[in-house]
């Protein structure tokens, strides 16, 4: 397996001396789909910005797609990490939909033809094709936040890097950006979603990252990581509501690591089976 | 007799720039000291309606109303916003746009409001105090706004409002930024103040296990109407109806619905995950 991020060391220091990473190491492998979670402030935000090169360490590595991003511009960068920002306004500044998304693949030099072509697709992806025209300050919040995913998409970079993409989602934004994340995993992207929401982390990342305070205090499968209560209580993350309901039921035999509610369903139903 | 704190008759509005009604016909009351909870998928009015509530609409965002909306007796058409204000309290979803901009600290944010408001400089103190304890911001007094995490500064937003100790507190999505335990403790100190002063509360969410946690009733908002007011026990069984119009609900509610399709379910739905461990440990374990 190829790596597709590989941050050694990593150590980043404001000027005013405050430690915001504290000796990062982790790997991701391609392809892999992988979370970033743990409290506010815990520097998940920080390292994402070292990927695609907004941010350079004081010290230690970030490779991202076999490249130093230490020693690349934010725009060199983006030819390879396409980053989602938490907060739209950071991002969005077109007129229409369709510039937002074309802005990206223009700057890569493509032809008018695969503009548009890279423009639709991105934009159908996340739902918002028929807008394509519509002013993105006519949206709602929770469109515009699509609107920045698509725009990195159009770029089809190797990594996509998500601050927060569910904040702002209702129930059909979340499965709509669930399939987006499932469409990236089958074109074989790496993706590193920054969150608090336990069910996305627990459907769609294999790899979770716990963060606390600037270092790394856990990095491993999503089910060994979402089932420690105790661990993830370090920074202020709590399993799912089905995992925490599974840890209570332990006692009676249930699997402590159930991480969805078809998982309980189906254990309880054989459990029902087996006694009945 | 219980007052209305809120009272909104056949309430309409249509944004300037659009052709369709953002809110079309809303009728609703809400009980003086209620804690209501609000959830609904994007694009059903949820926001706009918290702006009806203290004049913003139809005062400064223009746009066509129609309709009556009375706050603790008074028409919002006929009021200021300013006096409307003093007794209604908003947070907004996006905490940067309701910063001042001129506070230099965090200290400085919150005491904003009730310099306006004319509290004696020692009752400020205490009240700064007891705002940025309930959002877990003491230590913070000196810090600049704006150099804060989008957490921290939708914390603050909260306690700009706790402070003021509004008779109405509207709360949009207030704690979407916050990691999960952080939600849990901003949204109990909300829940603890909404007791101590008898605060009327709208939470507007999409986070179920907190509405189900603290909202004593739960409306369903859908294309700018009405599409249900439900009490938690009632709302914990419309998993169904919420999947339909796009609203998340509890997995452990999701989870009694599952098994109650394979008929292995008998009984209310769970409100949380207490009440879903002893369900499910006397109806499948026997114990």
């Amino acid at each position: 397996m190829t790596l597709a991020i590989s941050v050694e060391n990593l150590v980043y220091r404001y000027s005013n001396g405050r430690e915001a990473l504290r000796n990062v190491s982790l790997d991701v492998e391609t392809g892999r789909t992988v979370a970033l979670i743990g409290k506010n402030g815990a520097g998940k935000t920080t390292l994402a910005k070292h990927l695609n090169g907004l941010l350079k360490p004081t010290s230690g590595r970030v490779i991202v797609a076999g490249i130093d991003a230490s020693k690349r511009s934010a725009s060199e960068m983006a030819r390879v990490v396409g980053y989602v920002f938490q907060n739209p306004e950071d991002q969005l500044f077109g007129q229409s939909v369709f510039e937002e998304v074309a802005f990206g693949p223009k700057n890569l030099g493509m032809s008018g033809e695969e503009i548009e072509r890279q423009t639709e697709q991105a934009l159908s992806m996340v739902g918002l094709l028929s807008c394509i025209s519509e002013h993105p300050y006519d949206m709602t919040y929770g469109q515009r936040k699509m609107l920045c995913l698509a725009s990195v998409l159009a770029m089809d970079p190797a990594v996509v890097v998500m601050d927060e993409p569910n904040a702002g989602q209702d129930y059909h934004g979340m499965r709509l950006l669930a399939s987006v994340i499932d469409r990236l995993k089958r074109m074989g992207k790496t993706t590193v979603i920054i969150t608090h929401d336990m069910e996305l982390v627990a459907r769609e990342c294999e790899r979770a990252a716990l963060m606390g305070d600037g270092e790394l205090i856990a990095y491993d499968a999503t089910r060994q990581v979402l089932s420690d209560p105790s661990r993830l209580s370090l920074s202020n993350v709590r399993p799912p509501q089905v995992t925490r309901l599974a840890i209570t039921l332990s006692r009676l035999g249930v699997r402590r690591d159930i991480m969805t509610v078809e998982e309980m369903t189906e254990f309880l139903v054989e459990s029902k089976r087996k006694t009945a | 007799m219980v007052a209305n704190a809120i009272m909104v008759s056949d309430l309409s509005f249509r944004y300037l720039s659009r052709s369709d009604w953002a809110l079309d016909g809303i009728t609703l009351q809400v009980l003086d000291n209620e804690f209501l909870g609000i959830t609904g998928p994007s694009g059903a009015g949820k926001s706009t309606f918290c702006l009806s509530l203290n004049g913003l609409i139809p005062h400064v965002i223009e746009g066509t109303m129609r309709g009556n909306v009375l706050v603790k007796g008074l028409d919002t058409l006929k009021s200021e916003v300013s006096q409307l204000s003093s007794f209604v309290g908003i947070v907004f979803q996006d905490p940067r746009s309701q910063l001042t901009g001129s506070a230099m600290t965090v200290e400085e944010e919150v005491a904003f409001g009730l310099q306006n408001l004319g509290v004696s400089r020692g009752a400020m103190r205490d009240r700064i105090r007891e705002a940025l304890d309930a959002v877990g911001l003491l230590g913070f007094e000196t810090r600049q706004p704006f150099e804060l995490s989008g957490g921290e500064q939708q914390r603050l937003s909260l306690a700009t409002a706790i402070a003021m100790r509004p008779q109405i507190m509207v709360l949009d999505e207030p704690t979407e930024l916050l990691d999960p335990e952080g939600a849990v403790s901003v949204m109990s100190a909300v829940h603890s103040i909404h007791q101590r002063y008898r605060m009327t509360t709208l939470l507007v969410s999409n986070q179920p296990e907190i509405l189900l946690q603290y909202a004593k009733k739960i409306c369903i908002l859908n294309k700018g109407r009405v599409a249900s007011i439900d009490s938690p026990q009632e709302f914990s069984r419309k998993v169904g109806v919420a999947e339909k119009l796009g609203v998340r609900h509890t997995q452990v509610a999701q989870l009694a619905y599952l098994l109650d399709e394979k008929g292995f379910w008998s009984g209310d739905y769970p409100l949380d995950e207490r009440q879903a461990a002893e369900t499910i440990g006397r109806q499948f374990f026997g114990g």
